[in-house]
């Protein structure tokens, strides 16, 4: 009784590690296209209503989900404070407050991070310039996410299910 | 100055001045011993050289500790220049774009910061200013009451056109926002009652909005197109707003005269201001001789800094 009870618990335990694994694949993919609608209404918050930096970002904050909502809306607070001299400090502070909520790779972070950096000090065309950019970058990667989901989501279910299995009947 | 009126002064610029000065900048300032930071008028940062503080018309250096110095003050970097720049624009220098154009910003609470640098053209038009060398930042203050006497001698028998004339820095746009207020308002004393006024804030001097509202008082029967063109905003004022009065800053060029000429045929007054010293000096310029010469100014009034900005010299009547 007991032996099944333990064998029962290891298979549990390994296979929610798959599926927390496979998870971040999915929300990554997830969160590349929340990233791209934000960038979308940005650039309309900056070329159209031409607000300055923190409006615009805590008018895109309100309309976007987690976890993004909760970057932009502190960044946004900080340029809004003045809190620190540049828009890149600003980001990065926010940046590092809401990383754990954040599913995204090096390189993505990279984009954002350079986008970020091209913001403010430029007039309209250097900003359009920077919008298209990104969001191009952002769609390239968003389909290399896409098939590494694809690929790795089901690998990981299974790894975790077999894995705890395979434990089970070695120690059995 | 009257405590009311320091505290005020003190308030603005903690609100508006020192968070877009850095650090080392804005520490002597604070600091500052020989006389205390609200009675500055102006702040000029220039790179590499040393920061100047100005009282009365009068420049002083500042070192680190905040001690007034007669030399060798605290010098301004080329990097202090550029992130008060930035953080005067909001981070956001695309929305100053048009501002940079004309070579100012206009912050927050109405301050106006002159810009100097290298220009960059493009076909005989300024296109942008860049490798900002020079700010100067002139911190408005706005003094409620300061056109009171003025308004009721010029206005006891009606609303006229007028004209404010008087040298930079002499309280011409503090003196316009107070008569703004006052027929806005109304003014018991002389029994005017309110009016409706539009005031064509090209500079966002007069209103001093953030982000579309007003941040000085105007008065409660005022209408606000802030950023707009002087010639186009009268235009629009006349159609759209049905205003009593339409209120200008800086007049001149022809094209303003027009504009303030094709207002006053609805049947608008225009009061206005313009940069001179004398009748003689405001009438070299062809717009404001147009104006005249079309009965278009009713009343001229002088300014100077004699006794402190705002002083009034003369005030002629022409009809």
């Amino acid at each position: 009784m007991l032996k099944i009870l333990g064998g029962l618990m290891v298979i549990l335990s390994t296979s929610a590690m798959g599926y927390l694994y496979s998870f971040g694949y999915k929300e990554r993919v997830r969160q590349i296209r929340e990233l791209q609608f934000c960038i979308n209404s940005l650039s309309s918050e900056i070329l159209y209503s031409s607000n300055p930096l923190w409006v615009a970002l805590n008018n895109v904050s309100k309309n976007c989900s987690s976890p993004f909502k909760e970057l932009f809306s502190k960044t946004s607070n900080y340029l809004k404070e003045k809190k620190l001299e540049s828009i890149g400090e600003c980001f990065n502070l926010a940046f590092s407050e809401c990383k754990q909520n954040l599913y995204l790779e090096k390189e993505d972070v990279e984009i954002l991070n350079t986008f970020i950096q091209g913001l403010g000090s430029s007039d309209f065309e250097g900003h359009k310039k920077n919008f298209n950019i990104v969001l191009k970058k952002l769609e390239g990667i968003e389909k290399e996410a896409e098939v590494t989901k694809e690929k790795n989501e089901k690998l990981y279910k299974y790894l975790g299910v077999l894995g705890g299995l395979l434990i089970v009947i070695i120690l059995v | 100055m009257n405590t009311y009126e320091k505290e005020k002064v003190i308030q603005t610029f903690k609100k508006d001045i020192f968070p877009i000065l850095t650090e080392r900048i804005r520490e002597p300032i604070i600091k500052m011993k020989n006389f205390g930071f609200y009675e500055i008028e102006e702040i000029r940062l220039r790179a590499n050289k040393p920061l100047m503080l100005y009282k009365n018309n009068q420049g002083f250096f500042l070192d680190e500790k905040g001690e007034i110095k007669s030399e060798n003050g605290l010098i301004v970097t080329k990097d202090d220049i550029e992130k008060t720049y930035l953080l005067m624009c909001d981070y956001s220098l695309y929305t100053m774009e048009e501002d940079i154009k004309q070579g100012f910003l206009t912050l927050k609470g109405g301050h106006r910061v002159g810009i100097a640098g290298k220009v960059v053209s493009e076909g005989g038009k300024i296109k942008t200013i860049k490798n900002i060398s020079c700010l100067n930042i002139r911190i408005a203050k706005e003094v409620k009451g300061c056109a009171l006497n003025l308004a009721k001698s010029i206005y006891k028998d009606g609303i006229k056109h007028t004209l404010i004339v008087s040298p930079p820095g002499c309280g011409k746009t503090t003196i316009l926002r107070d008569l703004v207020r006052l027929l806005s308002n109304g003014i018991k004393e002389i029994e005017l009652s309110g009016k409706k006024v539009t005031v064509v804030d090209e500079r966002s001097e007069i209103a001093s909005c953030y982000l579309g509202v007003p941040q000085n008082d105007v008065g409660i029967r005022t209408d606000v197109l802030d950023g707009c063109p002087k010639v186009d905003g009268l235009m629009m004022a006349v159609r759209t707003m049905s205003p009593d009065v339409i209120a200008v800053d800086e007049i001149g060029s022809i094209k303003d005269a027009e504009a303030i000429m094709d207002a006053i045929n609805t049947g608008v007054k225009v009061i206005s201001t313009v940069h001179g010293k004398d009748l003689d000096d405001v009438l070299k310029r062809r717009g404001i001789k147009l104006l005249f010469e079309n009965e278009c100014i009713d009343v001229v009034v002088f300014l100077s800094n004699r006794n402190g900005p705002g002083t009034i010299e003369n005030i002629i009547k022409i009809n």
